[in-house]
């Protein structure tokens, strides 16, 4: 089973002994792995390991997929090329326009296998931890984009025109212009890098503590609730695999729907009117 | 503007301009509220964020209708 549940159950031996205590649910304390060992006084962490462990299998991967590139692709090189492909035409082409996709290309691409990547840890055996389901990893991605898109909307607006793209509506009449211009600043520029990061965070936590849940949950009726429990403890792990699957769909969309969003933010700072 | 009944722009603009509004305005009331000493501001401003909220989104997906 995975650390964070085995964690779960260690550090609540009551609730899998089924003393005084109960069962208790898993909670946001559940994503709170102990470190490996100390660096400087920061203990270094499961998914600081994952990080590390993403880049270099994305890396990897796309290396063996391109060192021989050949007229007639093999396998890998195929899946390499379909996935780049994906990446280029349908996020970065269609969303930016051919004018100007071709720069944002690598930063997407990596971007999305990367987020890809560490979502798909979620499922994998003996790993089975989402990264982003610690909020501080998703928000260095988001903070990333946020400087992407404005420094893309500044270099190419300058920044009062960048300013005013962003933050003067168009579509409306001007006599509510001060009541509308910090609302767009607000939405545009302080609050979008926060929905970016929560959406990614939210779905992998999410999906993450159900499967906890489940899969403790069951365990704790099998042990403790006599015949009804050797009933509904089962039927609940069957929970488990169900989600688990479900759990593969949210991974792939969600990485893509924050490369999505990547995309749409700098089509929007390179626009000359929205 | 390739398909005419593909959504363009974010969609997820509508809920920046919800909370946007709703957290600048109620903010806005608090702050009035401390100074004048009333209560009623805080609950003024929400609604009236949202409603600005509200209308920003009809404004900006209204105008990208328009444009197909």
């Amino acid at each position: 089973m995975s650390v964070s549940m085995t964690t779960a159950v260690v550090g609540n031996p009551q609730a899998a002994e089924g003393g005084s205590g109960g069962f208790e649910a898993p909670g946001p304390a559940s994503f709170d792995l102990p470190g490996f060992f100390d660096v400087a006084g920061t203990a270094v962490t499961k998914p600081m390991f994952q990080l590390v462990l993403a880049a270099a299998l994305v890396f990897g991967f796309f290396y063996l997929a391109a060192r021989r590139a050949a007229m007639v692709p093999g396998r890998l090189q195929f899946a390499g090329e379909t996935a780049y492909g994906m990446v280029r035409n349908g996020l970065g082409r269609d969303i930016i326009g051919s004018h100007d996709f071709q720069r944002f290309v690598p930063y997407l691409f990596a971007l999305f296998f990367f987020i890809l990547v560490n979502n798909f840890f979620a499922s994998v055996p003996i790993i089975q931890f989402p990264t982003f389901s610690r909020a501080s990893m998703a928000y260095a991605l988001a903070a990333l984009s946020w400087v992407i898109y404005n420094a893309v909307g500044i270099h190419k607006h300058g920044f009062l025109g960048y300013l005013k793209l962003q933050c003067v509506p168009s579509g409306v009449s001007k006599a509510i212009y001060p009541l509308l211009i910090p609302l767009e600043f607000f939405s545009n520029i302080l609050v979008r890098p926060v929905t970016l990061a929560l959406r990614l965070f939210a779905n992998m936590f999410a999906g993450h503590l159900l499967i906890i849940l489940f899969s403790t949950g069951g365990l704790y009726l099998i042990q403790n609730e006599g015949v009804v429990g050797l009933v509904a403890g089962p039927l609940a792990w069957v929970m488990t695999i169900a989600i688990a699957f479900l759990e593969l769909l949210v991974q792939f969309l969600q990485a893509y729907v924050f490369v999505l969003l990547n995309a749409m933010y700098i089509q929007g700072a390179l626009a000359d009117e929205h | 503007m390739k398909e005419p009944d593909e959504p363009r722009g974010d969609p997820w603009l509508a809920f920046g301009y919800l909370v946007s509004g709703v957290c600048l305005y109620g903010a806005a009331g608090w702050g009035l509220d401390r100074w004048w000493g009333t209560e009623f501001m805080v609950v003024l401003g929400i609604l009236f964020g949202a409603g600005l909220g509200i209308y920003m989104t009809w404004a900006r997906f209204n105008k990208q209708f328009d444009q197909q």
